[in-house]
């Protein structure tokens, strides 16, 4: 019984932790965000488990995750003020061309960041984006002016401009 | 160039409504048991109570009736002098299909032979307690006795302790 009100607990925790991090914490592999992920399962492992290694409290806490990642996402897709507390909403990041240092720096998103997520999506010049948003799920979407262009840059920022 | 819109294109509004697939239904409720039993504890670690008396000899009994693979519970035997006279020896015999079942077994006091503790000088009303540590290395329903014996009495309680996996 004590293992289902532990996973609540830390995905609760986990979760609640991501959302005030933000979004680009969610899908970003920049060292220090990838040491954070590795970290995570180690101190929750054992609070988890409580050296209770059975296959039943295993089965137990692996369906209660699942459970509440169902119903989860059952309620988001229900109820839009559920979905909002949930989800962050999306960042604009860049408008017609211009970018938006307050979104910007809300996010902590640099400008060259914005511009590697330009060259993936095929597009050279600033001017030339109709709109870059943060994507609630952390990747990066790039509309290109003038055209109906959508591309969604996976949010591996800092392996192309940076260097 | 620029597109004149003043904010980025929205999604429509689509009405909510769940629909899912028939592996979906048959899955999801099973998937949903399993922590909603659990809450109700059918897999946590329970405990059962036996009581006998026979002649001079009463025997209360606190095992593990349930609990799981690797871990520790304790099995504790009250025996008690009904007698009117000091019981020179008091005999608990620990059924060994029973205790075979689980590994590190510690017995308090100590077992003199084979899973057997003999309780000696136990004045009249007074009770002792053997205690008994059990790890559950075999899963499953393991099922024995213990048997209390003084003189020509014998009291016998029947254990069961199932072992999740």
């Amino acid at each position: 019984m004590e293992t289902v009100f532990r996973v609540i607990f830390v995905y609760a925790f986990v979760w609640a932790c991501l959302r005030t991090l933000g979004k680009r914490e969610l899908s970003q592999l920049a060292p220090f965000e990838l040491v954070m992920l590795l970290l995570i399962p180690q101190f929750f492992s054992r609070a988890l488990t409580r050296q209770d290694y059975s296959m039943t409290n295993s089965v137990v806490a692996a369906t209660t995750l699942f459970s509440i990642v169902f119903l989860t996402s059952i309620a988001s897709f229900r109820f839009a003020g559920f979905r909002h507390f949930m989800q962050a909403n999306p960042t604009v990041l860049v408008r017609q061309g211009q970018f938006l240092p307050p979104g910007l720096r809300r996010e902590r998103i640099t400008a060259d960041e914005i511009v590697s997520a330009m060259h993936k999506a095929g597009i050279e010049r600033i001017e030339d984006v109709a709109w870059a948003i943060l994507e609630p799920d952390g990747k990066i979407a790039i509309i290109r002016a003038g055209g109906a262009d959508v591309h969604n840059v996976e949010a591996d920022r800092g392996t192309g401009a940076r260097q | 160039m620029a597109s004149p819109n003043p904010s980025p294109p929205r999604a429509p509004s689509i009405e909510p409504k769940i629909e899912l697939t028939r592996k979906q239904r048959i899955g999801i409720p099973i998937l949903l048991a399993v922590p909603i039993l659990a809450l109700f504890g059918l897999f946590g670690e329970t405990r059962g109570q036996a009581h006998t008396t026979s002649g001079s000899i009463d025997v209360e009994v606190s095992y593990p009736a349930r609990f799981r693979y690797r871990q520790v519970q304790s099995l504790h035997v009250s025996v008690r002098n009904l007698s009117t006279t000091v019981a020179d020896t008091m005999r608990v015999s620990f059924d060994t299909a029973y205790i075979s079942r689980f590994s590190s077994v510690r017995f308090d006091p100590a077992a003199k032979s084979a899973y057997t503790v003999d309780l000696t000088d136990v004045k009249p009303s007074e009770s002792r307690l053997v205690s008994v540590e059990l790890w559950g290395q075999d899963y499953g329903s393991h099922r024995g006795t213990v048997v209390a014996r003084h003189g020509t009495d014998s009291a016998i309680v029947h254990l069961s302790t199932f072992v999740f996996p």
